[in-house]
């Protein structure tokens, strides 16, 4: 058998791979382990160790790309320059390096996404306001320099005329909602002159802080969105549509305000709201009565939400100016009385006083004084009977010239005395008191009177009585 | 810390033994596979498939204490497979035509096979012996090529001793059977031109 298995082995041994076969073997063989490498708990000493010399591809080089890092990378890279990137920039400021990216690629992604002519007049309406806020803002840390100062009002002339192009192109397809449109521009216009205005006021003298160009532009634009008025007749419909879908707005915003307002300024806007119903309410009554301009209240009513808004959602706004500024309180009949009726107590007091003063004044004095007097008393019947006849605006008007005729008095007669007048004293006391507060004040005034002119207390019957003839 | 060392020492070694391992046996897989399979380029890809297969099972985490037999193995189990798909005579077939089961070779012995290959020419068997069916081939070159004992054989393709003595016992008369018809094939030829002479 040896000499069988020789003999078979010695010509099998015939059989051998050749030199190129065994490399071409040997580089598939790598190549695969290489693919397929051990796991890494199985690795230690091996082919990902570059101090391992063993294996040698003179064939190729293995270039390792590592697609797992990569996608890693590439996913932070996106995560920080398309997320993060424009979210920081939003607290840019001129000047900031992120400010091109807030401007160039945030506000402009965002104009891409206004799909109606009203949406892109608001957001464009919107970045105006923004870069107002900026200004303030660099304004109240002293770096608003007067290049940036320049850029900013550039920016608000440019936002305005495509605001103005956005308002043109509503009303090219629906003239009422174009004049709409403009209205409610007017209102932001509106405010943020008045924000500006109060700003210049008390730092146009300070380097760094004064925006008397940005006010400049502001207030030019305002004068030409309102010289650019539409005369177009205006439908209680629209208006009232669009008044419905403001105040809606304006509530929501009160809202979401939460604690970050007062129980005061709440009630407040509150107030401001209910009037703006309270206005629909009348506008809508007197729809069919000619002597009711309804559509000009419920204008009135459209700009007083506007401006409204600009206060709930400008934080640089409510800083700046009271809501009573923006849109002051509309009185009701009652206040209106009341306030009338205040006023007459408030007349009735100083003639008073002055009254009680006739008897140390004379020549032309006391003539001038008597004569006056007696104006008083007239203006202040006529006062009395329009408040019964429920003509306030008569009744606020007469009483207004005879507390103005009685302040005069009272100045007149006590300079004739040497003393001083009692009006500076007992003013802020009558605004807010009741009826039986108003009787009280009379009382501890009188008591005054008696304090400076007669510590005898003589003559302070006389003048109590005068006092009551008046009421 | 000085035993996890260690290991890693023993796990850095894997690829090393691998690669030694090809490089101690490629030559010899191949002669194996070439006889078996009797086509060079398919021997050649079969030795790639019994390496690539190896590693993978190393990558599993197994253990081999030796690259030799577990290597054979594989080869075989895939010229096995080679030979599945050109869907030769089984062993069981062979045993039908033969009317013999192994069971009537427990007698067989390791002295008998020899007796009857020291009657046989290698040189001569060698060209004949990709005539012979590859349950017999296999055992034969494993046998006398490979130089596996009987036992590693009957390990390697998962059949008892007994069967594999008998398949060498048969392969080996195949092998003389065909060398004398074909001794015989070349006598006749001799005497007829010798005949034609005169």
């Amino acid at each position: 058998m040896k000499r069988f298995s020789e003999q078979l082995k010695k010509k099998a041994n015939g059989l051998s791979l050749k030199a190129s076969e065994r490399r071409d073997l040997r580089a598939r063989v790598v190549s695969y382990m290489e693919y397929h490498p051990l796991p890494k708990t199985e690795q230690g000493v091996g082919l990902n160790n570059k101090e391992n010399t063993a294996i040698k591809t003179e064939e190729f080089t293995l270039v390792r790309f590592d697609f797992a890092t990569w996608a890693r990378f590439t996913s932070a890279f996106a995560v920080l320059f398309v997320i993060l990137l424009p979210v920081i920039a939003e607290n840019a400021v001129p000047g900031d390096a992120l400010y091109r990216v807030k401007v160039g690629f945030n506000e402009e992604v965002r104009s891409t996404l206004s799909f109606s002519p009203y949406q892109k007049v608001e957001w464009e309406t919107a970045r105006l306001e923004r870069r107002i806020a900026e200004a303030r803002l660099l304004a109240s840390e002293g770096k608003l320099t007067p290049e940036v100062e320049a850029v900013v009002a550039y920016a608000v002339r440019e936002h305005s005329q495509a605001a103005k192009k956005g308002i043109q192109t509503i009303s090219e397809s629906d003239s009422e909602e174009g004049t709409i449109a403009k209205l409610a521009f007017t209102s932001v216009l509106d405010v943020q002159s008045e924000v500006l205005e109060k700003g210049e006021a008390s730092t146009s003298d300070q380097v760094g802080r004064s925006v008397s160009a940005i006010a400049t532009a502001v207030g030019e634009e305002r004068a030409s969105a309102a010289a650019e008025a539409s005369i177009e007749p205006l439908s209680h419909e629209k208006l009232l549509a669009r008044i419905e879908l403001e105040t809606t707005n304006a509530y929501e915003y009160l809202n979401s305000l939460g604690d970050a307002a007062t129980e005061a300024e709440q009630a407040d806007i509150l107030r401001r709201l209910n009037d703006i119903n309270e206005k629909v309410s009348v506008a809508t009554a007197g729809i069919e009565d000619e002597a009711v301009d309804h559509i000009a209240l419920l204008i009135n009513a459209l700009t007083d939400t506007r401006k409204l808004i600009s206060f709930l959602t400008n934080i640089d706004v409510r800083e700046n100016v009271t809501v009573d500024q923006l849109v002051p309180v509309t009185l009701t009949a009652d206040e209106r009385a009341s306030l009338v009726r205040a006023d007459i107590n408030e007349v009735g007091r100083i003639t008073t006083t002055v009254n009680g003063r006739l008897i140390n004044l004379s020549g032309d004095v006391l003539t001038k004084v008597v004569s006056g007097l007696d104006q008083v008393g007239t203006l202040v019947n006529k006062a009395t009977s329009s408040l019964e006849a429920e003509e306030y605006s008569a009744a606020e008007k007469v009483i207004g010239e005879a507390l103005n005729l009685a302040v005069d008095l009272d100045y007149i007669s006590a300079a004739d005395l040497g003393g001083t007048t009692q009006e500076t004293t007992s003013d802020s006391e009558v605004d807010n008191e009741t009826p039986l507060e108003e009787e009280t004040t009379k009382k501890s005034s009188t008591t005054e009177a008696l304090e400076v002119d007669d510590p005898s207390g003589v003559e302070t019957a006389s003048s109590t009585d005068d006092s009551s003839t008046v009421d | 810390m000085a035993g996890q060392k260690q290991q890693d020492n023993m796990e850095g070694d894997h690829e090393k033994r691998f690669l030694k391992a090809f490089e101690d046996y490629n030559d010899a897989l191949f002669r194996h596979a070439s006889m078996r399979v009797s086509d060079r380029e398919r021997a050649v890809d079969i030795v790639h498939d019994t390496y690539t297969k190896v590693w993978a099972y190393v990558r599993q985490g197994y253990q081999i204490d030796s690259f030799r037999p577990f290597l054979y193995k594989v080869l075989n189990n895939l010229i096995i497979d080679e030979y599945r798909k050109k869907r030769e005579a089984s062993l069981d077939a062979i045993l039908d035509q033969e009317g013999m089961d192994e069971g009537s070779f427990s007698e067989l012995s390791e002295s008998t096979v020899e007796s009857l290959a020291a009657t046989i020419d290698g040189r001569k068997a060698f060209d004949l012996l990709q005539e012979l069916p590859d349950e017999y081939k296999e055992v034969i070159v494993l046998r006398f090529v490979d130089e596996l004992k009987p036992k590693e054989i009957s390990l390697l393709i998962e059949e008892s001793e007994n069967v594999v003595s008998v398949r060498i016992h048969r392969g080996l008369k195949m092998l003389r059977s065909r060398i004398e018809r074909e001794e015989k094939s070349i006598e006749e030829q001799r005497n007829l031109r010798k005949d034609k002479k005169k």
